[in-house]
């Protein structure tokens, strides 16, 4: 038994008991390969077809609008190179310009940036330190039109709710031509998505993991059918033609049957989820506040925000050894983002929502699941308390003392 | 007549141990043969021959024999070669076969050469001069094109001849000179994670000493990076020497914490210091170890003042070595570099010296001061119970991989 309480749920999720039977039993019935044409291949490619026309369902797109991929980070890929790479050998002589929100993960991010290589100009959409998009801004950025726009529904280190579709509709309105991608791995299961009869949004990326799916699968849900249609996404896999030449490699129908029957419940039980942690949040920040710990700051907007993430500082304790601490006590808690969580030091999208440094060091994100119970949030806050505590006697007065972050790289013994 | 592919080992100060020769050399045949094979797989075949200063090693020649040997310490350099039976015939054949295969590999005809002949037997009556010319006129007729030049040849001949045997040789590379490991004391290196550490250890190694090596962890409040970073530093050491070591890994955070709890926190990072010494001293003694090393400079950051080094002496009943006493930083850097530490040592983590600790301590501890602090906190039961907490972690299998 695992004798830990996570609270990161944001990094990743256990998979849920029907999506790992699902694995199981796809994984022995349905072995063959769902390209071949006997009638064992085309029972696997059976079950991707049903995994496909759900999420097709779902959105109100044709199946064929509904990519899979190898994780949340290769649609996420898909999105960025897919369009631009097709219109860098479309119309060479053409200047063109990407733009993606500061906050963007960091497969969004570097996707982006790499595309100077191909001559194209890549440019940041600035936030709040709430992670707001700036409106004024943003149009006068939009004036340059585009090619494409990329903005995250959901934040992952501060959770706020970006509302993603009115940014689509100003882009298009200022913009018409210009595509509108968003990233919505941590929006999936939390808030409502968008679906293409109503949305102005042309590209949307899941991943199964942080839905209780299993790790190795996501899907880039193209919204806009005429890209598909059109074919104006180039692949990045190139191969046999599966997934209709949009990512080519023998598709795992497990893997795509499982992520299916995580995304099921996950959207069926949305509402239920985003109520029970709503309820947990509400009583963390409670706890934290009658625990009168000094100096805590609250990351996290209060509006437009989801509650299954959120993400404070104590100042003047330095979140690594407080995530130390707290590990001792076998609650699990992130510092900075997971994915780098190897890399000491904040993580740039701290930087990139403007906080001071100090706010950086000390940021602690927490995260919640339907797993959680009131009772590991009493204890976390407990405990936070108690590590507080110990780490400001130890370190001075909070918020006097900042930790020594490793600027010179050594330190003889 | 035969020729055969081999390794010519040279070293100078080795020769000069006069009664311990034998033993000095014995070691260094050893150890070339341990990297080797650590490089090249543990059945690797190495024939040795010992010859009057020179050790050849027949074996394979590739870059992982070159660079295994340039690790060996006690070698000023090494040559893959061509040995023959002493004969002029056989030499000469080997010296056109070494020329052509120079020729292939630089895919020319070099402009210039060069013979150069030593002679540890007096096998042939002509003098070393005379057979270079007499080498030489032969090569120059095989290649004409190639013209003879003393001072700056493009290509180096080199012949040696000895009783039985003599050597040909185009290449010749520099070893990383000093004493073979295995010839001094055995040393307890104070790991810290950082630049200057793995440089004072490898240094050690190079006069001969076997390191082991000690590091204070400073879990739960630095991360498991901290840790694996140390790890890969003293895996990167371990590569000088024939038989790696391994990390004893001392919990410290909690000891920091405790010392932390009552103490002043401009005395904290020399009382961490004193324990640490402490702590070193006891599995030194366990471990039969006679000194301390550790990578200290003097004035580098404020804590390493000589009286703090002082103070920090006092609790050490062996000798603590600070190689880099006398170094600045950018000769660390450098060593680092020429050791290929620097890459892994500048790799972010964070670090426990200055946990809990004031950023502006203390310049000159006294003794009265250290004392009253340490009387507040039990000093030999927490010695005693890190050792008891101190484990062992093989780093090994990360050096075999290399």
């Amino acid at each position: 038994m695992n004798p830990y309480r996570f609270f990161d749920y944001a990094s990743t999720s256990p998979c849920c008991e029907q999506a790992l039977q699902t694995y199981l039993e796809v994984s022995k019935e349905h072995f063959a390969n769902p390209s071949s044409s006997h009638t064992l291949g085309q029972k696997a490619a059976r079950v991707i077809r049903e995994a496909r026309e759900f999420f097709a369902s779902h959105f109100q797109v044709e199946p064929e609008q509904v990519i899979f991929t190898g994780s949340g980070t290769e649609a996420n890929n898909l999105a960025i190179f897919g369009p631009m790479l097709h219109e860098v050998l479309a119309k060479p002589q053409e200047k063109k310009q990407v733009l993606f929100s500061s906050i963007e993960h960091a497969s969004v991010r570097n996707a982006a940036l790499s595309l100077q290589d191909y001559g194209v100009q890549v440019e940041r959409i600035q936030v709040s330190s709430l992670g707001e998009i700036t409106e004024s801004l943003f149009k006068e950025q939009l004036q340059k039109n585009p090619s494409l726009v990329s903005v995250q529904t959901v934040n992952q280190l501060i959770g706020t709710l970006i509302p993603v579709e009115k940014w689509a509709q100003l882009t298009k309105s200022i913009s018409p031509h210009t595509l509108f991608h968003t990233d919505a791995i941590q929006a999936l299961g939390r808030v409502p998505l968008p679906q293409a009869s109503s949305s102005q949004i042309d590209l949307l990326t899941l991943s199964a993991h942080k839905v209780q799916g299993p790790k190795g699968v996501g899907a880039l849900i193209v919204l806009n059918r005429s890209l598909v249609r059109n074919k104006k996404l180039r692949p990045l896999l190139w191969g046999g033609g599966q997934e209709k030449g949009m990512r080519s490699g023998t598709q795992n129908p497990a893997l795509i049957s499982s992520f299916y029957q995580a995304a099921r419940i996950a959207l069926q039980n949305e509402k239920a989820l985003f109520e029970h942690v709503l309820k947990l949040r509400d009583r963390f920040k409670e706890l934290i506040f009658q625990k009168g710990i000094s100096g805590v700051r609250w990351n996290s907007p209060e509006e437009q925000h989801v509650p299954h993430i959120l993400n404070l500082s104590f100042l003047g304790i330095p979140a690594a050894p407080l995530a130390g601490l707290l590990e001792e006590k076998k609650c699990i808690v992130s510092v900075g983002s997971a994915c780098h969580s190897k890399k000491p030091g904040p993580d740039p999208v701290l930087a990139a929502l403007g906080l001071p440094l100090d706010v950086q060091n000390s940021a602690l994100r927490i995260s919640f699941s339907s797993q959680t119970q009131l009772s590991d949030v009493e204890v976390l806050a407990e405990e936070i308390a108690e590590s507080v505590k110990r780490l400001g006697l130890l370190l001075g007065r909070p918020g006097q003392q900042s930790f020594k972050k490793q600027k010179k790289p050594h330190s003889p013994p | 007549m035969s020729i055969h592919h081999s390794i010519l080992l040279r070293y100078h100060e080795v020769a000069l141990k006069g009664g311990n020769r034998r033993w000095f050399e014995d070691r260094l045949t050893l150890n070339a043969c341990k990297l080797i094979r650590r490089a090249l797989g543990r059945d690797t075949s190495i024939e040795i021959k010992r010859y009057h200063g020179r050790i050849t090693l027949e074996t394979q020649w590739n870059m992982q024999t070159q660079a295994a040997l340039e690790r060996v310490f006690g070698l000023s350099s090494f040559s893959p070669m061509r040995r023959v039976t002493t004969d002029k015939v056989a030499i000469l054949e080997a010296a056109l076969s070494a020329v052509e295969q120079f020729v292939h590999t630089h895919k020319k005809v070099p402009t210039s050469f060069r013979v150069k002949t030593r002679r540890s037997d007096k096998a042939f009556s002509e003098t070393s001069m005379e057979l270079d010319r007499f080498f030489g006129s032969a090569i120059h007729d095989a290649f004409p094109e190639m013209k003879v030049d003393l001072v700056h040849p493009e290509l180096h001949v080199g012949i040696e001849i000895h009783f039985k045997d003599s050597f040909i040789w185009t290449e010749k590379f520099a070893g990383p000179g000093g004493l073979p490991v295995g010839t001094n004391s055995h040393l307890l290196c104070l790991m810290s994670g950082g630049l200057d550490s793995p440089v004072a250890a490898i240094q050690a190694l190079r006069r001969g000493a076997t390191a082991h090596f000690i590091h204070f962890y400073g879990t739960p409040f630095v991360g498991q990076e901290a840790l694996e970073k140390v790890e890969d530093l003293v895996a990167l050491v371990n590569r000088y020497q024939p038989d790696p070591q391994p990390l004893f890994v001392v919990p410290f955070g909690k000891i920091q914490e405790r010392i932390a709890l009552v103490t002043q926190p401009k005395v904290r990072t020399i009382l961490y210091r004193r324990m640490m010494v402490r702590i070193a001293n006891r599995l030194a003694e366990k471990l039969k170890i006679q000194a301390l090393i550790t990578g200290e400079s003097l004035g580098q950051v404020a804590s390493q003042t000589l009286e703090n080094l002082a103070i920090i002496n006092e609790v050490s009943s062996i000798p603590i070595l600070r190689p880099l006493i006398t170094y600045d930083k950018d000769e660390i850097i450098e060593q680092a570099q020429r050791w290929g530490t620097y890459e892994t040592s500048i790799q972010p983590a964070l670090d426990c010296c200055t946990l809990f600790a004031d950023r502006h301590p203390i310049l000159k501890a006294s003794q009265g001061l250290v004392q009253d602090q340490e009387s507040r906190f039990p000093v030999d039961e927490i010695v005693q119970q890190a050792l008891e907490e101190t484990s062992s972690h093989k780093v090994f299998e990360k050096t075999a991989r290399e």
